[in-house]
């Protein structure tokens, strides 16, 4: 057999290889990117119903709510506020359940965060795998109060700081032999909540 | 001719793979940047946010912060009676601000889900005629602007190579508090 033919064959079997091995790559990125974009969509929702929810804590229109907290430790958070400007005061709750995963999870790490206004429960199921709750008396400080916070203390608490991590609900292997791998989103805010104002 | 033919094929085969090669190369890094970048941003505002929402809650001046009984002092001549901008006497450190402008030239190094952030903040009285078009003055005024600039190391987006700086402003009136 011709040896110069021989050659071409190999050479081009190197370029095949290269050329799928770029295809996956170039495929598995777009995946990653993909993925990403769907779980910021995820925090997005997320981050636009908690930003309209804690800013509120202890609001009514044309009154004062005196007892704005009911519970807060570092997974609940349940107070008091004229949510929807009608003048009636309701009672909500964000709950991180970290021992319930959603049934239809893939994802071992995912759990559930409730909201619940006045009994109505929303269950968020959308990939949240950690969910902390932590309230200052200061404003600035670094050092947030102990949880749960005593109802004796609801009153010194000026700020609330949320943070969450969600992953997405399916694992995302370079190869089929890799550990089990997720896209996570991170997100953390502190509300300074006009109604929590000492003044 | 025929016993370079051969060789010319696989050299022309292997610009064509290596430009793929280089151009997909350039896809995974600008996906991977654009990953980044998304996340990133959306805590840059957020940290944003969290001072221009904490110096809000504060004081307009440190002349007009709030008695032993929580009223709010007043000053004989406004503006001219506000206090200069920057923290007052013993204040330093978010924990001891007590005013809006106490914010001034304050810079921290924040870490948040392990990326540093490095925060400025300035504020300045402004002025304006027409309520679109504020500008800096060095007198005193009823309107105090509070701008937060943030940057990193993962964010940067200049051909120059420097950090991308990301400013928020918030202006607040003496008079609508």
């Amino acid at each position: 057999m011709n040896f110069g033919l021989i050659i071409s064959y190999v050479i081009a079997g190197f370029l095949m290889i290269m050329i799928f091995t770029i295809n996956y790559n170039v495929g598995f990125s777009n995946q990653e990117v993909t993925t990403t974009l769907i779980k910021e969509t995820h925090t997005q929702a997320v981050k636009q119903i908690l930003t309209n929810d804690i800013p509120k804590i202890g609001y009514q229109q044309g009154g004062v709510i005196t007892n704005t907290f009911i519970k807060a430790t570092d997974i609940e958070l349940s107070y008091r506020s004229d949510l929807d400007n009608d003048g009636s005061v309701e009672t909500i709750t964000w709950t991180y359940d970290p021992d319930t995963t959603p049934a239809h999870a893939n994802n071992p790490h995912v759990n559930t965060l409730i909201r619940t206004v006045d009994g109505v429960d929303t269950d968020i199921t959308l990939g949240i795998t950690d969910f902390q709750i932590r309230y200052y008396n200061q404003y600035g400080s670094t050092s947030p109060m102990s949880t749960p916070v005593s109802s004796s203390d609801f009153e010194d608490i000026v700020q609330i700081e949320i943070e969450f991590e969600m992953q997405n609900d399916y694992s995302l292997n370079y190869r089929a032999s890799d550990p089990d791998r997720y896209i996570t989103t991170n997100w953390q805010k502190r509300f300074s909540p006009v109604n929590l104002r000492p003044n | 001719m025929s016993g370079y033919s051969e060789v010319l094929y696989v050299i022309f085969a292997m610009v064509i793979v290596s430009t793929m090669a280089l151009n997909a190369n350039r896809v995974i890094q600008v996906n991977n940047v654009s990953m980044i970048e998304g996340q990133l941003e959306g805590q840059v505002i957020a940290y944003a946010q969290d001072i221009i929402e904490e110096s809000r809650a504060l004081a307009f001046d440190e002349e007009t912060t709030y008695d032993a009984s929580g009223n709010s002092l007043v000053p004989v001549y406004i503006p001219s009676g506000f206090s200069s901008l920057g923290p007052d006497g013993s204040e330093s450190g978010r924990t001891s601000f007590d005013d809006f402008d106490d914010f001034d030239e304050y810079t921290e190094t924040v870490n948040i889900n392990g990326n540093d952030y490095d925060v400025s903040v300035n504020v300045d009285y402004v002025i304006t005629s027409n309520f679109t078009d504020y500008t800096v003055t060095g007198s005193k005024s009823t309107l105090k602007r509070i701008t937060v600039n943030l940057e990193s190391d993962f964010l940067n987006k200049n051909q120059a190579g420097n950090n991308t700086n990301y400013n928020f402003s918030f202006i607040r009136s003496y008079y609508a508090d």
